[in-house]
């Protein structure tokens, strides 16, 4: 009965724009990769499984899931709503399973009407080839029956179906619901319970008719009738002191398990704040490099004008030198002239004489160029300028080369630094190259330092502060345990007591002579009872050997998993208490180990869901059914991933892992060196399956995006 | 005319520039300061932004003079800071004065002139200006609509400066150094 999943593709479904032949990913058994950085298409993967499934979608925006049909606009490919008239929203995949192939497509047509755009219902559609002949399902009930029962059934849905976060939910197995669930799955022993529900009853039911049978034939015995009555009483109030222990047993368990969580915790407090101090230091050291950035950044405009060192100059020199040289000559010009007394004003040779001049303002005509000069024209007047031009000595002499000599002083130190201008250039480039070199550096600093603080249980949200509120909850906790089991302990004291005074009266009612037919009822009482006592332990029986079967195969999967980690990540515990299972990690001398970093911990939960995934009913796998998983090693190194590759082909007979730890944007093939290890092993066959990498086609807003992708394995 | 009135002259006037690239002086001029963000920084005032074109035009060894039409005035030679750099400005503008566009200024010839024809001098030798600067305010405007990508880099007025000839050194009396070195 085992479901592969052949295919998946997209027509226009959020950033996968275009046909479904431009975005379809093919599958085999084995792991499938995806590997894409964040904002390249995972969720939205993820959230075509979940549109065909469930009807849901993962919004973002509300960090929710929405109903899908209530979200079709936000599905739809920006690109394609703001630049096709008409297109299909759509998912289709397509899978193998008892020798029949599944087309599944969902769907949804748009119109864009000058910008206003509209859809219509999503549609689902199904087709199944069996035999070469293609049949397509119309009826709706049949549809959903192959979607619920055929494809991934609704009960194993939730392993199959796994998004980082949900994992914690998932294998929660300290709630009584959870774990019922899961035992169920495993154990399939709901009819059990059913027939545990009904056997209570009618042993309850035989016990009633025996004592109204009882009383009504003692009515005339005044002593027994008190013992009858104290009996009910001591039998009512034994049972509602029992629901109420019942219910402190619960609190008492979920106080237990929030300590637990809390252990790690506050064991790494003093670890975190020496952590966070660093973190500090460094987003100090960012903030500086940051700040000398911008200043610099800021100051290159300004040091083209800057006074001492003008950029704006770069090359310049020469108009100094040839200034200088001009001054000089000046100088000696005007003595030369001093001395001979005359100046003669030379115009270029060919230049129009004085009466030439004249005759072209009389005529209003340039001779020179042809064109009129009209009077007081701006030809006009620039004639005139040419005949007034000094043509005599003049005995006063404007003295211009001190004005000369003022602009040469003023500029003559850029003699001095217009050479130098392209080596500052240079330094200032260079200098900005290094800063920003060094703030990368100093973020992946950074990044570790937040990996450190991940694995020691801190956030960079949370604060000091939080620790204080934790510890202090924590102290609450510790309260709470206490004096729930004080109250338990009084309680099971007072039942005792109960049961031994309710022991005397069924020993005093015993005395009293009954007659044959009540004699039968009590009998009958008594076969109810002892009937239900071995279906209840029949059931406990069962429960308890899922369990430890459980505890068994999660150990084996956690070894694997935890494999080559320098630090051990110890046995993982199942412990049933009262109606639920607590699981911790012990060391090898049955201490909790507390403090472990959160990767050990999705490890653990990690180990319990492929420990579900992989248990057999008799010989049959209860779970063959594709595993896909959204992003579910946000929290793990490179040594978990890998034992994960390791371990994961030999539990699910396909998954599909959308995952960003294999990618890198700078690199050309967009992988890290571990994604090229990865891609090695699976080329080589040693991991059976697929290796894609989204990639997008041009940096842009969520709205333009467009993800492309890349079959490494082909 | 004494040399300070000469100096009083050119530094009261008030150059102008073509009033289509006023959207462009004012954007790379005095708004849009958004520096740390990859993008240019500004420069402090118009009259800078005018000199920086001025100087486009000189490196490009081109003049297009102001036509007729409506023309945007700012503030006097006097206000332009830095002064060395605004003096430095004058200096070009006097190394080509015998190559003026209407008429061929000998600084001798101004040390004996009137009045009247210094101050003609003074407005040939803004309209020169001018020009350069018209033509470094048409190779900006072309570079901020077609190459628009450049101005996301902080180092956009630099790279530009970078980019262009030394065409200035053709109206530049070049041989004079030479001349007078080997005597």
């Amino acid at each position: 009965m085992a479901t592969i999943i052949n295919s998946v593709a997209f027509e226009n479904f959020y950033n996968y724009y275009g046909r479904y032949e431009q975005n379809e990913y093919k599958f085999k058994p084995g792991i499938n990769i995806i590997n894409a950085d964040n904002n390249m298409g995972k969720s939205k993967f993820y959230n075509a499984f979940m549109w065909i499934l469930q009807d849901q979608v993962y919004d973002s925006d509300i960090k929710a899931f929405a109903d899908a049909n209530e979200s079709l606009t936000k599905m739809a490919s920006g690109k394609a709503k703001s630049e096709d008239k008409k297109f299909k929203v759509g998912v289709k995949v397509v899978f193998t399973n008892n020798n029949k192939i599944y087309t599944i497509e969902k769907y949804s047509n748009f119109i864009n009407r000058n910008g206003e755009i509209t859809h219509g219902p999503s549609v689902l559609e199904i087709t199944v080839n069996e035999n070469n002949g293609d049949t397509p399902i119309d009826d709706s009930t049949e549809k959903q029956e192959i979607i619920n029962r055929v494809f991934i059934p609704l009960a194993l849905r939730n392993y199959a179906l796994l998004q980082g976060e949900s994992m914690d939910r998932l294998v929660d197995l300290s709630s009584k619901k959870a774990l019922s669930d899961t035992i169920d799955t495993l154990a399939g022993i709901s009819i059990l319970k059913g027939i545990c529900e009904i056997s209570r009853k009618q042993s309850k039911k035989a016990d009633d008719l025996y004592q109204d049978k009882d009383s009504e034939n003692s009515n005339n015995d005044t002593a027994k009738q008190r013992d009858i009555k104290e009996r009910k009483n001591k039998n009512d109030l034994i049972e509602s002191t029992k629901e109420e222990i019942e219910n402190d047993q619960d609190e008492l368990n979920a106080a237990k398990i929030e300590k637990e969580e809390l252990d790690a915790y506050i064991s790494n407090s003093s670890k975190r704040t020496e952590i966070r101090g660093r973190l500090d230091r460094k987003n100090l050291d960012i903030d500086n490099e940051k700040n000398s950035i911008i200043s610099i950044e800021s100051s290159i405009t300004k040091r083209i004008f800057d006074e001492d060192n003008p950029w704006l100059l770069m090359g310049l020199i020469d108009e100094i030198d040839v200034f200088d040289k001009k001054r000089e000559k000046h100088v000696g010009d005007v003595a030369q002239m001093n001395n001979e007394g005359a100046l003669v004003i030379m115009l270029p040779e060919g230049s129009p004489d004085t009466s030439s001049l004249e005759r072209m303002l009389k005529n209003e005509v340039c001779e020179v160029c042809g064109q009129p000069a009209a009077k007081h024209s701006e030809a006009w007047e620039h004639i005139k300028m040419i005949l007034d031009r000094p043509k005599k000595i003049s005995t006063t002499r404007n003295n211009f080369g001190q004005f000369y000599g003022f602009l040469q002083k003023s500029a003559s130190s850029y003699s001095r630094v217009i050479p130098k201008i392209d080596d500052s250039i240079e330094f200032v480039r260079n200098r900005l190259d290094e800063i920003k070199e060094h703030l990368e550096e100093l973020e992946t600093e950074r990044e570790e330092i937040l990996v450190e603080l991940n694995n020691a249980g801190g956030n960079e949200e949370n604060s000091e502060k939080k620790d204080k509120i934790i510890t202090s909850d924590y102290g609450n906790l510790i309260n709470t345990i206490s004096s729930k089991e004080r109250e338990i302990s009084r309680k099971k004291k007072d039942i005792a007591l109960w049961e031994n005074s309710l022991s005397m009266i069924n020993k005093r009612l015993n005395s009293y002579k009954k007659n044959t037919e009540t004699q039968k009822y009590e009998e009958f009482a008594l076969l109810m009872k002892n009937i239900n006592d071995v279906i209840n332990q029949t059931k406990d029986e069962i429960f308890d050997r899922t369990i430890v079967a459980l505890e068994n195969e999660a150990n084996k999967k956690y070894e694997a998993l935890t494999f080559g980690n320098q630090s051990s990540g110890g046995i993982l515990k199942f412990e049933r208490n009262h109606d639920v299972v607590n699981v911790s990690i012990r060391d090898v001398q049955n201490g909790v180990i507390t403090g472990l970093g959160t990767g050990f911990q999705r490890m653990k939960q990690l180990a319990i869901v492929m420990a579900v995934i992989s248990s057999k009913i008799g010989n049959e796998k209860k779970f063959d059914y594709p595993f896909i998983s959204d992003a579910p090693f946000s929290e793990f190194g490179e040594n978990f991933i890998s034992n994960f590759f390791r371990v994961a082909p030999n539990v699910f007979t396909q998954s599909i892992i959308m995952i960003k730890e294999l990618y890198d944007s700078n690199a050309n093939d967009f992988l890290t060196a571990f994604g090229r290890r990865v891609l090695e092993d699976m080329k080589s066959g040693k991991i059976p399956g697929t290796f894609y990498v989204n990639v997008i086609k041009e940096k842009t807003d969520t709205t333009g995006l467009v993800t492309l992708h890349k079959c490494y394995t082909d | 005319m004494n040399y300070q009135e000469l100096r009083d002259t050119i530094f009261s006037r008030k150059p102008k520039y073509n009033i289509k690239f006023k959207p462009l002086m004012e954007r790379i001029s005095t708004k849009g300061d958004t520096t740390g963000k990859g993008d240019f920084s500004t420069f402090g005032a118009f009259y800078q932004t005018f000199m920086y074109a001025y100087i486009i035009g000189l490196r490009l060894g081109e003049k297009t003079p102001l036509e007729a039409g409506e023309k945007v005035e700012f503030a006097p030679i006097s206000n332009w800071k830095p002064t060395p750099i605004r003096d430095f400005i004058i200096i070009t503008l006097l190394n080509r004065s015998e190559k003026f566009d209407n008429f061929q200024w000998d600084w001798l010839s101004l040390e004996n002139g009137s009045e009247e024809h210094v101050g003609n001098f003074v407005t040939m030798l803004i309209r020169e200006m001018e020009a350069y600067a018209n033509r470094g305010l048409i190779y900006l405007q072309d570079k901020w609509d077609n190459e628009k990508i450049l101005f996301t880099s902080p180092f956009v007025f630099v790279d530009i400066l970078q980019d262009l000839p030394y065409n200035n050194k053709q109206s530049l009396d070049i041989d004079s150094l030479s001349t007078n070195n080997n005597v």
